[in-house]
């Protein structure tokens, strides 16, 4: 034990010392800037357009035109009624509609926290009213209206999960046009799951062993007193524990920046977790096609949204260690540490291009890209996405096996390789 | 007791033998020579002696443990520069022998990264990067890593590649005044200078075979039954040998090479002397190391090929 942990001291001492890690770190730092300015650059567009601020000013601009309209209206003569043009009766209808429309949405937003509980309550009551009604209907037998009904049901539950869990613990939704730190980190997942973050685990582990080689290293390496197997584990676990500070420490930035921007809201709006679908296609006699989507909801809960961060920050540090242990296998297979960053390079970005071209394939689900972003399979956004029913179990399944295939490689082909012309 | 024994070691890569049937042993205190030309087989071996490859037959025991089934004993008495001077050049001098002391399970690694430093001249640019250091002193941090876990066993593959005369000559100091406080030396070269000045017993390789194993003073001190005579007059000397009873005599300039036993010097001395030839120098001849090992490996090298053949011949039929 002792001398897995001088190894992992060794592993780590050559680690910090090399470019490799700089790169991999540097080329995150910038990634997350410009998410950062992407998102703000966002967040301002929303905020001149569709925030409290924005429509008020709206609704003088509206009064003010409606104004104009009547006096118009009440002063033909200095109109000059060119044809074609609509008449200004109609031309107010339609301001006079924007103008209920703002007043609504302002009224929505500024309304005391009591009004929205009586609101959010009635919402609720009508939720349940309709389930029960659905469950009270004798459900159809089979085929499509059965389907139909099926999924009715399943999505008023939907519904009804996130609109309770509101109620019930006081939690009003962000104001439309808001930001906050943690809709922006799990925004940054998901944009930089399927490549970047795997790309970074490659380029920080897959010349791990294959770099030893090629500076001929390895020979002082392995005739030393320790075993193989302990001097491959050590190398593993420290790459394993590289990527997972990586990955953790770049999604800790995203919600820094956030935080400081934005401010701290948002940590308790409802997630709901532990969804998948399920998805099932009818062939009408006249031959039109209708596909339905159904909810299921055996293992779907709420979980308010730090909980449900942390979470996904852990489930993506997982991932991107079984990319890392994959990357670690070709590190182990190729003598050049160029030919081994290159083979798992390619693994992830094939990788990722085949998910795409095989799109709706029964085999998407056993290639790792997949499984990429597994918050994703949590909410059943992956299973969405793809038109299968893949859940949170299936993804973790997935990558376990493909980080254990790895391992084993690389153990075995370690343990009996001859270092020959190293 | 023997440090290093090698019994039936064979290696097959593919379909090619690349070693057949090694036998050597390394005693106490000794330093041995392994000499081949290039291809012969040596790095292959040393590679299996330090446990880097796993011999096809055969047994390799460093202090009676097998290399392979009782690693942890073999490779603690065992230190090594197979190649070039390969270290970390991103790290410090330091750093780079810490990471092997680690490894070693050193307990007092400060302090004899310290002693080896000093062993080795390093010590005033131990701290800084090794990739400011020039080729010896890369070197040089080599050895020191292979002397790091005080072994009882030095196996160097090439270790003087690329170091200057000066380089060279220290290094072989500091071989010998090793060899002499009880470390056995293992050295590969095909340099046969080298050898000779370095090693007590060598072993040379021929295409995978062993074909013979001699103690460096055996090959170069044998007699070959002539002396070398420097001589003022040429002619004179002739006559007067002739008269003496050499009368094969060859002549290279103002030396002479007489077919004569060295038990035969003081009595041609004297009838020179008697015969008024003025001598300057008398020299009886030895056989060099170059001589040895060309005979050695021409005249048997032929006959281990042919019988290489035959050998993978029955494999095959078989």
């Amino acid at each position: 034990m002792r001398e897995l942990v001088r190894v992992c001291l060794n592993e780590w001492m050559k680690l910090v010392r090399r470019r490799r890690l700089w790169v991999a770190s540097l080329l995150g730092v910038a990634m997350v800037g410009l998410f950062a300015y992407a998102t703000y650059h966002n967040y301002q567009m929303q905020q001149k357009y569709n925030s409290l601020a924005a429509w008020r000013q709206q609704l003088v601009v509206d009064k003010q035109r409606l104004a104009d309209l009547r006096r118009q209206q009440q002063h033909p003569a200095k109109s000059h009624a060119e044809p074609g043009a609509p008449d200004v009766a109609q031309q107010m209808q339609e301001v006079q509609d924007s103008i209920r429309q703002l007043q609504k949405q302002i009224a929505e937003a500024t309304k005391s926290d009591a009004q929205w509980r009586q609101e959010q309550a009635k919402s609720v009551r009508a939720e349940q009213k309709s389930l029960a009604q659905l469950q009270a209907q004798t459900a159809p037998a089979s085929g499509l209206p059965a389907a139909q009904h099926q999924s009715d049901t399943a999505q008023t539950r939907l519904a009804l999960l996130s609109d309770t869990y509101r109620l019930t613990h006081n939690v009003r939704p962000l104001p439309s046009g808001s930001q906050d730190p943690y809709t922006m980190v799990m925004e940054f997942t998901q944009f930089s799951a399927s490549v970047f973050l795997p790309l970074l685990a490659v380029i920080l582990t897959a010349d791990f062993v294959s770099g030893e080689s090629t500076s001929g290293t390895i020979k002082l390496l392995l005739v030393r007193p320790v075993p193989r197997w302990k001097v491959l584990l050590g190398k593993w676990l420290v790459a394993c524990l590289a990527t997972a500070l990586l990955t953790a420490g770049l999604l800790a930035v995203v919600w820094l920046i956030g935080c400081l921007q934005y401010g701290m809201h948002g940590a308790r709006q409802p997630q709901v977790v532990g969804l998948t679908y399920q998805f099932k296609h009818f062939i009408a006699s006249d031959g039109s096609s209708t596909d339905v989507v159904i909810p299921l909801l055996t293992h779907a809960h709420v979980l308010p949204m730090w909980v449900y961060l942390l979470a996904s920050a852990g489930l993506e540090v997982v991932a991107m260690m079984v990319v890392a242990t994959i990357a670690f296998l070709c590190s182990t297979l190729f003598k050049s540490a160029m030919a081994s960053t290159a083979a798992a390079l390619g693994a992830v970005v094939i990788g990722f291009v085949v998910t795409q071209f095989l799109q709706g394939s029964r085999v998407v689900p056993v290639l790792f890209p997949t499984h990429m972003n597994l918050a994703a399979n949590w909410t059943g956004q992956t299973a969405q996405n793809l038109g299968l029913t893949v859940s949170l179990g299936t993804g973790l399944c997935t990558l376990a096996v493909w980080g254990v295939l790895s391992l084993v490689g690389a153990f075995v082909y370690f343990m009996r390789k001859d270092v020959l012309n190293a | 007791m023997s440090v290093l024994t090698l019994e039936g070691v064979s290696k097959r890569i593919g379909k090619r033998w690349i070693v057949e049937d090694l036998n050597m042993t390394v005693e106490d205190g000794e330093v041995y020579g392994f000499l081949g030309p290039n291809g012969a087989g040596k790095t292959t071996t040393i590679r299996m002696i330090v446990g880097l490859a796993r011999p096809t037959r055969g047994q390799i025991r460093l202090l009676g443990q097998d290399v392979w089934r009782d690693r942890r004993q073999a490779m603690s008495a065992l230190g090594t520069i197979v190649e070039n001077p390969e270290v970390y050049s991103y790290l410090t001098g330091r750093q780079n022998l810490l990471h092997y002391a680690r490894l070693a399970g050193l307990g007092d690694a400060p302090k004899r990264i310290d002693e080896v430093a000093e062993m080795v001249r390093l010590k005033d640019r131990l701290d800084e990067k090794v990739r400011r250091y020039s080729l010896g002193m890369r070197q040089r941090l080599g050895v020191a890593q292979a002397l790091l876990a005080r072994p009882r066993l030095l196996v160097l593959d090439e270790p003087t590649n690329g170091l200057d005369p000066a380089g060279m000559r220290e290094f072989r100091e500091l071989m010998r005044a090793l060899a002499k406080q009880g470390t056995s030396v293992f050295v590969s070269s095909h340099l046969l200078s080298e050898i000779q000045m370095m090693c007590d017993r060598v072993a040379i390789l021929k295409g995978g075979r062993v074909v013979g194993e001699h103690t460096v003073a055996d090959l170069t001190q044998a007699a070959t039954g002539r002396v070398r005579l420097q001589v003022g007059d040429v002619v004179a000397a002739t006559g007067v040998l002739a008269a003496a009873g050499w009368s094969d005599v060859k002549t290279e300039g103002q030396t002479l090479i007489v077919e004569a036993e060295q038990s035969d010097v003081p009595r041609l001395v004297r009838a020179l002397v008697a015969g008024g030839v003025d001598l300057y120098a008398v020299e009886p001849q030895r056989e060099s190391l170059e001589q040895a090992f060309l005979e050695l490996t021409e005249a048997q090298g032929v006959e281990s090929m042919a019988d290489n053949r035959s050998v993978r011949g029955g494999e095959q039929g078989a």
